[in-house]
């Protein structure tokens, strides 16, 4: 999977959550050039605990927004918040030193899902910049 | 207890101090029940102070003796450890002391009312409630405000927490079904910490969580029954792994957090067993934001031959 980047249209204008999709986008991407240059593995399970932490701050900030503003997709949207922090939280990152297809499998997958999280939110950001919300 | 002004000062290990504490709500419940007075009140305040004083030098101590602590003898450290939560979120929210000191006694005595029910049989229970339980249950707020009340309690965050900690942010609580903000702040502080300390604790009829997946699944109640900004804050204060969660590292070690790290998703961790398996004579701190020392695995409390030993020297103790 190639390299990742933040389409410009998804920059909502909100500091702290085009901050946030930055941080994701870059996190993943770090994440492959681990796999691809052959260092400590175990780096990988760190980026994860990270990425563990961002995505609670930046759910509940999108979540917020999207209360404040009456997004009337939040339920749909908060589900598929819901999907990945459940697929998020259950990354089995115990082999990943130890067999390198754990970590390909860990960072396809991530990839994946951040190129459908970033997707999902193009309605959102399109409806929060129609109010006025940045 | 002693006077605390008038003793000798002399510390203790915070499994110590959690037993003692522990004690102290125990005769304080076995007295406010039968007579519900201001003197009685005055020990819930008493106790609420000592949470309040030991949190601001050895939170992570407390929270981590309160994760160990397991055995069926502390059957109100669910209580505590509310209490000690509501004490930490209160202080993230920007309560002041004296409205956190109101928040914690609220903690304390949220079940007042069936304590005597909930400890002889509805946490023994395996079968789902009866229709009676459930009528009892949903009373139980109201009830307990009500000898809070008789006991001259007229605060109306403590009150108002008590009444309301069932409440959910959807109006799917009890006993009123109040909807978002219409539930006073304390409760819902109250009722984020509560829903965290009941999937950590043993109960008969449900399986015991590991605290991270007692966050993930406090999380993804989030805007139904539990505030946003409150289930993030209690993952931002307790960590994805908190102290006195069990954990094994990238080398194979196996060890308990025992506090925020330096940076916030690498606690600081105590191993207790070396990567052959060996017992460690004491435990060695290791800092998870080292690459071999990652945090790879949660685990259950691993068996050493010494471990209670080892696990009283690892945090700082507390003056009384």
């Amino acid at each position: 999977m190639e390299v990742l980047e933040l389409d410009p249209s998804l920059l909502l204008g909100v500091k702290e959550i085009d901050e946030q999709h930055k941080e994701l986008v870059d996190l993943i991407n770090h994440s492959r050039e681990i796999l691809q240059s052959d260092q400590d593995l175990t780096e990988l399970a760190q980026i994860f605990h990270r990425l563990e932490q961002l995505v609670i701050h930046h759910f509940s900030a999108e979540e917020l927004l999207m209360v404040k503003y009456k997004y009337p997709g939040l339920k749909h949207h908060k589900e598929m918040h819901d999907i990945s922090v459940n697929s998020i939280f259950d990354l089995d990152v115990s082999h990943i030193a130890s067999d390198p297809s754990v970590g390909t499998a860990l960072v396809d997958q991530l990839s994946e899902w951040l190129f459908n999280h970033i997707k999902e939110d193009v309605d959102m950001v399109t409806y929060l910049k129609s109010k006025g919300a940045c | 207890m002693s006077n605390p002004t008038s003793a000798k000062q002399t510390s203790v290990s915070v499994f110590e101090w959690i037993d003692t504490r522990h004690q102290f709500l125990l005769d304080t419940y076995a007295e406010l029940i039968v007579t519900p007075d201001r003197k009685h009140i005055s020990r819930c305040l008493y106790l609420a102070h000592q949470i309040q004083d030991a949190c601001k030098v050895n939170k992570d101590g407390i929270i981590s003796a309160l994760q160990l602590n397991r055995t069926p003898r502390y059957q109100y450290v669910k209580e505590l450890f509310a209490a000690v939560l509501c004490e930490l979120l209160g202080k993230q929210c920007g309560l002041t002391s004296s409205k956190r000191l109101l928040l914690i006694c609220a903690a304390l005595t949220q079940d007042i009312a069936m304590l005597a029910e909930q400890d002889s049989t509805l946490d023994k229970q395996t079968t789902p409630l009866t229709e009676g339980q459930r009528k009892f249950i949903s009373k139980h707020p109201a009830a307990s405000k009500k000898i809070l009340e008789d006991a001259g309690v007229k605060d109306a965050i403590w009150l108002s927490a008590v009444e309301q900690h069932h409440e959910r942010m959807d109006g799917s609580g009890y006993p009123n079904g109040l909807l978002g903000e219409q539930i006073s702040q304390a409760a819902r502080i109250l009722s984020t910490a509560d829903t965290y300390v009941a999937m950590i604790r043993p109960r008969a009829d449900r399986v015991t969580k590991f605290p991270r997946d007692a966050l993930k699944e406090v999380f993804l109640v989030r805007g139904d029954q539990i505030d946003v900004p409150l289930a993030r804050t209690l993952i931002d204060t307790l960590g994805i792994h908190p102290p006195g969660a069990w954990v094994k590292l990238a080398n194979g070690e196996i060890g308990v957090v025992t506090g925020a790290g330096l940076d916030h998703p690498f606690p600081n961790v105590s191993v207790v067993l070396s990567e052959q398996g060996e017992h460690l004579d004491q435990a060695q701190p290791r800092d998870t934001s080292i690459r071999r020392n990652t945090i790879v695995e949660i685990v259950p409390a691993p068996f050493h031959f010494n471990l209670g030993s080892i696990l009283q020297v690892i945090w700082p103790q507390i003056n009384v």
